[in-house]
């Protein structure tokens, strides 16, 4: 019999119906922003390699230098191989899924110097190039088409399952024959929709092995997958909800499209209006004056600083005086810098934090939150990740500032082997099972809201044959 | 008869629950993107008062110096805030709101406050903009799906043309029904935008901004009187509610919300962003141009001996040190410019590709159009950017000539003090008026009030070519 609905179906729905221009522009939207996000995705990794290259290669020369002043085959000047000479790249790759969303990734720095010669305010250095006007606009990445655009089509291609024999007055009859009606709106349901998901779903396959960028790419792609399927059953399951609660095709599209405008962009929108209100974060510019502050207190006492910093390692003997005074200034007035602000470094972890945890428990509001947030995190492209790496780079920072701080003050140079021991810096980025561990209860959590709206949808449809 | 037609379509609408549950979502967003306007923008004021002093403070009282080394640490310039922001941020928060005026370097403007943003940020935002660029439609196109459709498929279009109904009158009753329940609510929403606008808007540019609202005000009817005469189009091409809904409602969705985000993204895709490490190359290097010349500064050196007939740079009567670096500066500014240039070439090149989609849909325009008039837009930060360097090159100027003329030549380390601090300037932007930027948007009004003609050209033409067919299926 459901063969029979099948047939049925497949003439009807394939040659009148909006399945062929769904199915083509779902995939065209797949297509497209996969290819999008993989340019962008490339030209960044291209950049980082570039500048991580360069910046290893000034290094490589620097201990050359310094190999040559301990081994007396240079001549030592006060300029060369001075420890304040000393600079980490800091870059923070793109994942391996990073084509599939760009999220929060074109607005936050991706590389970064670590040198004292930089603050926590200047060590990501001058970065802010790109045309506010399309920043503002956002990428239309392949997650934009799983939670924005997926829905509508679904909604597009589902309205109407049973408003033909409504309107024609045959539902009656078709309740006459022995196939149920509850399994002829699954059974349409389940066809039209599983085209549309079957042809997303290679589109995405398709770009993941195209696209392949190596590493945990596949491992991505599997929580990507999960998450979108799983959001595409809360989404059927709310399309067969809607058909059995409105009677007439109008009312059942009116009823999921503002379904769809609340879960997929009011929701969202007023639950990070409310986040960012009730943890706000430090002002920026509160930021910039502390800053500002501590280097220009630095600068009026630098003689005192330096003697308090001296006394305070009374192991050190003044090494070359003709070391200009401002590399001294400069690194006092920088590790002040980073003392001053680190309150404030606090407040914003703290604001971040609240903000955070507000959205882990607020995302049960709308699926569309819970969506958006695991694939952006499936594909590397998450707030969360940007600031670890701007944390772990401020750290690395700190810890090149204890290590070199001494021979910069007292005007020393650091010995080889003790530069040797520094670690350059290394991304420590989640692993894939991580990840999956953290998208687990709201993957749940889906799936059983998706499973009750669906048999309350089932309990609808079985009580309407009643009503017919 | 168009007035009775006008009459029974709102009488209609008024009985619809969903349409007036959905009005009610809308004005309650509205409400509460207005509240969070209001209180983002009155933090962002205390923030920047807060900063300004600060900033002032730690130059005044950073004691005796040396102009140039001064000049390194120099003041921030920072943007002053749009009134209208609480109805349209527009780009503001992705553009940088302080620039540094350094010595040797004209920087980009850096603390862009959507790095401070949630983790829904890039997703969506609430603002009342966003409501009537992207929700409101869908309320018309809701309200106005059946408008036509419905007596189709009820058959009382027929019983009105039996009635004596021209197609003219039909079309002028339906779009004056749609259109006067749109207006009615959008004004009254658009009043409670603008008194609460005003109510923290300074006085000094009160007149401004009320000329910018009632620009607003025009946009967004245009806008929805564009949609009201596109829904009325649609819903004349059908016969039956629900052909006409699920159009209206994929109109909707391309229109006001993926053609936008994918006008913007295919211009990036075209034209990329900059790679910020190949433009701070090129800063660094338009910082070194006279330095890394050998040959000219030999050049500007035999130049200003000759000038002042001396043989060496000891007997000069000004600071040679000082000099170099004055000259520096000067000899950076066109490479700093055509730096700057090339990148506001390449925002107007994806810009421009964006607005090819202007042709698919008016959403893009009326939001250009929204951002540009609530002074929010790229052009009003590229006012401010230019202003802050045009103040650098003046300051900057002024603390090396005073190292140039005092300093001297005998080796003894110089400084000045706060007499010298207190002649930089604050830094105190006048964002251009509409009437003086409205030059650039002219292109996007002519274009915005092209689709209102084609809109109401194309709804009149379908409508009267629909009861025609009627009257002959008769």
């Amino acid at each position: 019999m459901t063969a029979g609905i099948l047939y049925h179906e497949r003439l009807n729905f394939l040659v009148r119906g909006p399945a062929l221009p769904a199915v083509l522009l779902i995939v065209i939207a797949i297509v497209y922003a996969g290819w999008s996000g993989d340019r962008w995705r490339d030209a960044r990794a291209a950049s980082l390699e570039t500048f991580e290259a360069e910046q290893l290669e000034a290094l490589d020369t620097w201990r050359s230098d310094l190999r040559d002043i301990e081994s007396g085959q240079a001549e030592p000047s006060p300029y060369s191989a001075n420890p304040m000479g000393i600079s980490f790249p800091a870059v923070l790759p793109p994942a391996s899924l990073g084509d599939f969303a760009v999220g929060h990734a074109d607005l936050h720095p991706a590389s970064g110097l670590i040198s004292t010669w930089r603050n926590l305010s200047s060590i990501f250095g001058r970065y802010q190039f790109d045309n506010p006007s399309t920043l503002a606009a956002s990428s239309f990445d392949v997650a934009l088409v799983v939670v924005l655009l997926l829905p509508v089509l679904m909604i597009a291609v589902s309205f109407d399952v049973l408003a033909g024999e409504r309107r024609r007055g045959a539902l009656a009859m078709v309740l006459s024959t022995p196939v149920p009606l509850t399994r002829l709106v699954w059974t349409r349901l389940l066809f039209r929709n599983g085209l549309l998901w079957l042809a997303a779903v290679l589109a995405m396959a398709a770009l993941v092995v195209v696209n392949d960028a190596g590493g945990d790419r596949y491992l991505r792609f599997a929580l990507w997958l999960t998450v979108s399927l799983v959001y595409g059953l809360f989404w059927l399951a709310v399309i067969a909800f809607c058909i059995a609660r409105f009677r007439s095709a109008t009312n059942t599209a009116a009823a999921m499209v503002s379904l769809w405008l609340v879960l997929a962009l009011a929701i969202p929108a007023s639950i990070a209006t409310v986040a960012e209100a009730a943890y706000p974060t430090p002002s920026r510019l509160a930021f910039l004056s502390d800053v500002r502050e501590a280097q220009g207190e630095t600068n009026r006492n630098l003689a005192k600083l330096t003697e308090g910093f001296l006394m305070d390692h009374p192991e050190l003997s003044v090494g070359d005086e003709a070391v200009p005074s401002y590399y001294r200034a400069a690194f006092l007035s920088n590790q002040a810098a980073r003392e001053n602000t680190r309150p404030i470094l606090d407040a914003y972890e703290a604001a971040r934090a609240g903000r955070a945890q507000t959205l882990r428990l607020a995302q049960y509001l709308s699926p569309s939150i819970i969506a958006q947030r695991l694939l952006v995190t499936a594909a590397g492209a998450d707030l969360d990740r940007q600031h670890r790496f701007q944390a772990q780079a401020r750290e690395a920072l700190d810890r090149l500032a204890e290590a070199i701080g001494p021979a910069v003050v007292s005007r020393n140079r650091l010995p080889l082997t003790e530069f040797d021991t520094l670690e350059p810096f290394a991304f420590e980025d989640r692993t894939s099972a991580a990840i999956a561990a953290d998208a687990a209860a709201p993957v749940v959590f889906l799936l059983v809201l998706s499973l009750l709206v669906g048999m309350l949808a089932h309990r609808r449809l079985s009580a309407a044959v009643l009503d017919d | 008869m168009s007035s009775a037609i006008v009459k029974k379509d709102l009488l209609v609408l008024r009985r619809e629950s969903l349409m007036k549950a959905l009005l009610a979502v809308i004005l309650l967003l509205l409400a509460a993107s207005l509240a969070a306007g209001m209180q983002r923008e009155q933090v962002f004021d205390k923030e920047k008062a807060a900063a300004e002093l600060t900033d002032k403070a730690v130059w005044m009282n950073q004691g005796d110096r040396n102009p140039h080394s001064a000049a390194h640490f120099s003041r921030y310039a920072f943007r002053p805030a749009s009134p209208l922001a609480l109805i349209d941020p527009g780009t503001s928060d992705f553009a940088g709101l302080a620039v540094w005026m350094e010595a040797h370097y004209q920087d980009p403007a850096v603390f862009r406050r959507a790095e401070d943003g949630g983790e829904l940020s890039r997703y969506t935002q609430l603002t009342p903009a966003f409501l009537l660029l992207t929700a409101a439609p869908l309320l018309v196109f809701l309200m106005m799906s059946a408008s036509i459709a419905g007596e189709r498929e009820d058959g009382t279009l027929r019983q009105l043309l039996a009635a004596g109904v021209s197609g003219k009158q039909f079309f002028r009753g339906k779009l004056g029904a749609g259109l006067r329940l749109t207006m009615t609510v959008f004004t009254l929403a658009f009043l409670i935008l603008s008194a609460f606008a005003l109510l923290t808007t300074p006085a000094a540019v009160e007149a401004d901004a009320i000329v910018r609202l009632i620009g607003l005000f025009v946009v967004f009817s245009v806008y929805l009187a564009i949609c009201v005469a596109v829904a009325l189009g649609v819903s004349a091409l059908f016969r039956t509610r629900q052909a006409a809904f699920l159009a209206l409602a994929g109109v909707w969705v391309l229109a006001a919300v993926l053609l936008p985000r994918l006008a913007a993204d295919v211009g990036t895709s075209i034209h990329p962003q900059p790679d910020a490490r190949e433009v701070s190359s090129q800063l660094r290097a338009a910082s070194y141009t006279f330095y890394e010349d050998k040959e000219r500064q030999e050049r500007i050196e035999q130049d200003l001996l000759r000038e002042h007939g001396v043989a060496t740079v000891e007997e000069l009567p000004v600071n040679y040190a000082a000099f170099r670096l004055q000259i520096s500066e000067e000899l950076s500014i066109p490479e700093f410019e055509r730096v700057y240039s090339g990148l506001e070439d390449r925002y107007s090149a994806q810009d421009n590709t964006a607005r090819w989609f202007s042709l698919l849909t008016p959403a893009i325009t009326a939001a250009k159009l929204s951002r540009g008039i609530a002074g929010t837009d790229r052009a009003h930060q590229h006012a401010f950017t230019t202003a802050a360097e045009l103040h650098r090159r003046d300051m900057i100027k002024l603390l090396n000539e005073d190292y140039m003329f005092n300093a001297g030549n005998d080796d003894v380390p110089y400084t000045a003090d706060a007499t010298l601090w207190a002649q930089f300037e604050d830094f105190e932007h006048q964002p251009p008026t509409l009437g003086a930027a409205f030059g650039a948007y002219v292109k996007d009004v002519l274009l915005l009030l092209a689709w209102l003609a084609a809109a109401l050209v194309f709804a009149r033409s379908v409508v009267v070519r629909a009861v025609r067919h009627e009257v002959r299926s008769a």
